[in-house]
């Protein structure tokens, strides 16, 4: 190679450097006679936002992944075929994360080149995972999982109401249900699990329960068999069950072989309507624990599946007929939908700011306000002082012929130990 | 003293699956001298294949569960005749990556095929259970220990009293003079991939009973056989079955009552125990408590 030819060789790897590094950061652009600050996964010219999803397509949370990803997938392609976001479209890139840290940290890094922000990650361990490598990029995550250290972080953008406070909640609904009742807690044993722990404690002082026993599991296990025997050699009438569905299934299972039925209450992410049937729905096989998942009570702070007197209940049905028809009245694709709902506020936001980049959405969801989500689960609040969006709590009831298998016991409430609940060191 | 005899029965039903999953690790070993590691797999597609016949195709359960266990015993045949067989006299080490690349392959094919959600298995006795005394067995606990000992009975007569057996012996023992004398060893190790195939989906099926399903990551629980394998004796179809059924009751019954006496152990010691079991008898028996001292030329 001549010297020439390398000069030109340099002079075309420089322009194409260039052009490769404007793309990358997206440049600006002119938007509604505003200019627009764009970043990673932001392409001005053709007005595109791309999102990324970390989420469990298979291992033992995909009963949860796959629908949640649906609900929100669904709301932005409704979205785009609505004219955008002021004109912009967002696009979502999803990886399969099997809710195994190691691989959320391998499809984090392999996607971020590519997207503005982390439209979902799920789980608790899953999302700390990625937490710092977040914080250090200024990337927020829409996260999906009630862990209470999250909602002090910045980074992360939370919908509905934490573990913790769902539990304190929960705690207080049964002291004034049954007074001098004997409570026991069964909980995962990591950070999940140790969020439930966290509002059971916090409502014990505050109520002064009778605690009458404690007992871990793993998500590795197959057998339930000492956990139902230590709730019930304890003498619980109340269990809270703060577990995935299998092991939800498996401790109400194991306890009703050795004849122990005690009022059981699922933590939000214990529950899954396919615990009930092979479908989801009340046409399908019914499942060997059907009949003892019937009258468990399950926390959650969502709107009844197709509850009309819900604003946004309309709209959230349309949106799941047009997209998803197939999907069986499920929490967790509310939940997602709901999701995609505040993260179109925060882009909103965001694109009014005139700012793009991965700061200007930090900034945005920072101060955002209050996010109205149709009634669908209870408003957020986002505020630079941070903080849970929520502290409400609507208590359901199995029950074989609702949809959803699910009806509500109790509205949206909040008790005085979710609020005095503290956050962060 | 009925919490006892429950969670001693419990362990008993945990030990009889890995007593399954450990035989059907051990049957390959003994025969090729190398770790299938994509038993858990195995296990999981017998245990899917019964479950789809019998909820949505609405076959019968036994006959479902017949045609599953021969379904995943083909499924090892095709897999050592299309695969293995070409492998044969490589290093050990490109078989074991090979059985690698099955099990990851039956990762990624079974969500595809049967979803990713929890199944039941199928089978007749769902919740049900019996009352013996102050004790209350699952009906699925029952028939997995019933199962286990069943199958181990038969492969004992397999083993000690068929033309097969004799020739997997002896292959396991010195393959090279068992060829010199006519075994053939081909034939040997596909017999010995059909049976590990069989007694997986045996094992998965009793595993995703009430009140746990049969999902993708059933086949997780073979990893929790090896401390059973080693236990044993890793070449010792006894030891597999005895190193199964000894780690089930230290877990259950760890589980049971080291939360209570020994807290400060933490909440994950039963997960633990098992290996603490494997190292002490280790310790004393290092070949386990089956396994064979390979004889040594000075």
């Amino acid at each position: 190679m001549d010297r020439t030819t390398r000069v030109r060789t340099g002079v075309v790897a420089t322009v194409a450097a260039a052009t490769v590094a404007a793309c990358g950061t997206g440049g600006s652009s002119s938007s509604s006679g505003g200019s627009i600050t764009g970043g990673p996964g932001v392409n001005v010219s053709s007005k595109t936002i791309t999102l990324g999803v970390l989420t469990p397509l298979s291992g033992v949370a995909a009963v949860i992944g796959a629908p949640l990803a649906a609900g929100q997938a669904d709301y932005f392609k409704w979205l785009d075929a609505n004219g955008g976001i002021d004109g912009w479209k967002v696009n979502v890139t999803t990886e399969d994360t099997k809710y195994d840290p190691q691989t959320e940290v391998q499809e984090y890094n392999q996607i971020l080149p590519n997207v503005l922000f982390i439209g979902q990650s799920l789980g608790s361990p899953t999302t700390q995972a990625i937490e710092s490598l977040a914080t250090s990029g200024n990337v927020l995550i829409g996260t999906a999982a009630q862990d209470s250290a999250f909602v002090v972080k910045s980074v992360n953008a939370v919908i509905g109401t934490p573990y913790a406070v769902d539990v304190a909640n929960a705690m207080y609904y049964v002291t004034q249900h049954a007074s001098g009742a004997k409570i026991g807690i069964v909980y995962q044993n990591d950070a999940y699990g140790q969020d439930g722990l966290k509002g059971y404690d916090a409502a014990k002082q505050a109520y002064n329960f009778d605690d009458v026993g404690q007992a871990t599991y793993n998500v590795t296990d197959t057998s339930f068999t000492s956990q139902a025997l230590a709730m019930k050699n304890d003498g619980a009438q109340y269990v809270m069950l703060t577990a995935i569905p299998s092991a939800a299934a498996g401790i109400i299972g194991a306890a009703a072989v050795i004849g122990y039925h005690p009022q059981w209450i699922l933590q939000g992410p214990a529950w899954s309507e396919f615990l009930m049937t092979s479908t989801g729905v009340a046409s399908g096989t019914k499942t060997p624990v059907y009949p003892v998942m019937l009258g468990a009570w399950v926390l959650g702070y969502e709107a009844a599946w197709g509850d009309n007197s819900v604003a946004g209940m309309s709209q959230f049905l349309q949106v799941q007929q047009q997209y998803s028809p197939n999907q069986v009245p499920d929490g967790y694709y509310m939940y997602g939908y709901c999701l995609a709902l505040m993260e179109k506020d925060v882009l909103q936001k965001a694109i009014s700011n005139g700012d793009l980049s991965r700061q200007g959405v930090l900034n945005a969801k920072l101060n955002l306000g209050t996010v109205d989500f149709g009634g669908l689960i209870p408003t957020a609040d986002y505020t630079p002082q941070l903080g849970p969006a929520d502290r409400e709590t609507g208590i359901y009831q199995v029950d074989g012929s609702s949809a959803g298998f699910l009806k509500q016991i109790q509205p949206f409430f909040e008790s005085s130990a979710a609020q005095s609940l503290t956050f962060g060191s | 003293m009925s919490t006892f005899l429950e969670l001693l029965f419990a362990g008993i039903a945990l030990g009889a699956v890995y007593a399954l999953v450990a035989l059907g690790f051990t049957v390959v070993f003994r025969a090729s001298r190398v770790i299938n590691f994509a038993q858990g797999e195995l296990l999981a597609l017998g245990a899917f294949v019964v479950s789809w016949l019998v909820i949505d195709i609405h076959v019968p359960f036994w006959l479902a569960f017949v045609v599953g266990a021969a379904g995943t015993g083909l499924a090892a045949f095709i897999f050592q005749q299309g695969v293995l067989r070409f492998a044969l006299g490589r290093p050990d080490f490109t078989i074991v990556m090979l059985t690698l690349g099955l099990a990851t392959v039956l990762q990624a094919v079974l969500p595809t095929l049967f979803g990713s959600t929890g199944r039941a298995n199928g089978d007749p006795w769902g919740g049900t259970s019996v009352r013996a005394g102050d004790v209350a067995l699952a009906w699925v606990q029952v028939w997995t220990i019933v199962a286990a000992l069943l199958v181990l009975a038969a492969f004992w007569v397999f083993n000690n009293h068929s033309k097969y057996g004799l020739a997997m012996r002896s292959a396991a023992s010195d393959p090279e003079a068992a060829l010199a004398v006519g075994v053939p060893l081909r034939r040997v190790y596909a017999t010995a991939w059909v049976l590990a195939g069989v007694v997986a989906c045996i094992g998965g099926v009793f595993l995703g009973g009430y009140p746990n399903t049969v999902d993708p990551n059933i086949g997780n629980t073979a990893l929790l056989a090896f401390p059973a394998i080693i236990l044993g004796g890793i070449d010792s179809t006894t030891g597999a079955v005895v190193g199964g059924f000894l780690i089930g009751i230290v877990e259950e019954l760890t589980a049971g009552y080291q939360p209570q006496y020994a807290s400060w152990l933490g909440s994950n010691f039963y997960l633990v125990a098992p290996y603490v079991l494997m190292i002490i008898v280790l310790l004393i028996r290092p070949y386990g408590l089956f396994g064979s001292r390979p004889a040594e030329r000075l």
